[in-house]
């Protein structure tokens, strides 16, 4: 006999996508570096297409190494990785049910009790 | 979009020394189980199923996203694999506090095919008092 106990902040209600300025991104702050082989043509274009300032440099003739300046939205941040919470209560439940904060701390807590007395 | 009302949820985990660090930045789900163990006591005069409850339990796994930064997620439970501490695990919801003493066997890290790196961290009861909110 098990009773769950969930506290979620689901992705889509809970969270809002930032860019690397607002998120503190380190590689928007310090700059980065992406090495890649030199076959792996469909990323080199990706990044020869994307208008981001870089600096090419060849490490020897099977890697290339791009030397991103600060400033920019990184490869997460373009993908819309960086989130940062939204200050809402989270989605409380008991097993399957959706609960108040209140009712489930108290039921929570109630069910806690019981167990506390047992011991 | 503004930030809106709420008092949200705020999580702290002990370090492998013992530091509390807030991680809550770092949580999207968690999930604690009360299970309770039974013994079947059911005599042969009986018809039916007779039974006890006996030891109780409790268990928390936190799931979130990945974070290398300094004393974030990742900080903390890096050394889930390498060390055998108990940690304190303190959860703030709407005002109340839960604090309980508890032992992670697990940081297990994923990468969905999305690209999204998430993680999840189960603990388990280990000082012998289930905790309530206070």
């Amino acid at each position: 006999m098990t009773t769950h106990w969930r506290a979620t902040r689901p992705k889509d209600s809970h969270w809002r996508e930032v860019s690397c300025r607002e998120a503190g991104c380190a590689q928007y702050i310090g700059g980065w570096q992406t090495v890649l082989s030199a076959s792996d043509t469909a990323n080199i274009e990706y990044i020869r297409r994307s208008g981001m300032r870089y600096k090419e440099e060849y490490d020897d003739r099977y890697l290339i190494r791009f030397v991103f300046e600060p400033g920019q939205e990184c490869f997460e941040g373009r993908a819309g990785g960086h989130r940062t919470l939204i200050e809402r209560d989270p989605v409380l439940k008991r097993d399957s049910q959706v609960m108040e904060p209140m009712e489930w701390l108290d039921r929570m807590n109630d069910d806690l009790y019981q167990i506390r007395a047992r011991q | 979009m503004a930030k809106e009302s709420g008092l949200g949820m705020s999580v702290a985990v002990d370090d492998s020394a013992g530091t509390a660090r807030t991680i809550s930045n770092d949580i999207t789900n968690l999930d604690w189980a009360t299970p309770r163990e039974e013994q079947d006591i059911t005599g042969l005069d009986k018809s039916a199923r007779e039974r006890l409850l006996t030891l109780a339990d409790f268990s928390v796994t936190l799931n979130g996203v990945f974070n290398d930064a300094s004393n974030m997620s990742h900080a903390v439970f890096a050394t889930v694999p390498s060390t055998s501490v108990a940690r304190t695990v303190t959860i703030t919801i709407s005002g109340q506090v839960l604090a309980c003493e508890a032992f992670f066997s697990d940081y297990a890290l994923s990468r969905s095919s999305s690209g999204e790196l998430t993680w999840s961290a189960p603990g388990a009861l280990s000082g012998g008092a289930v905790p309530t909110w206070a």
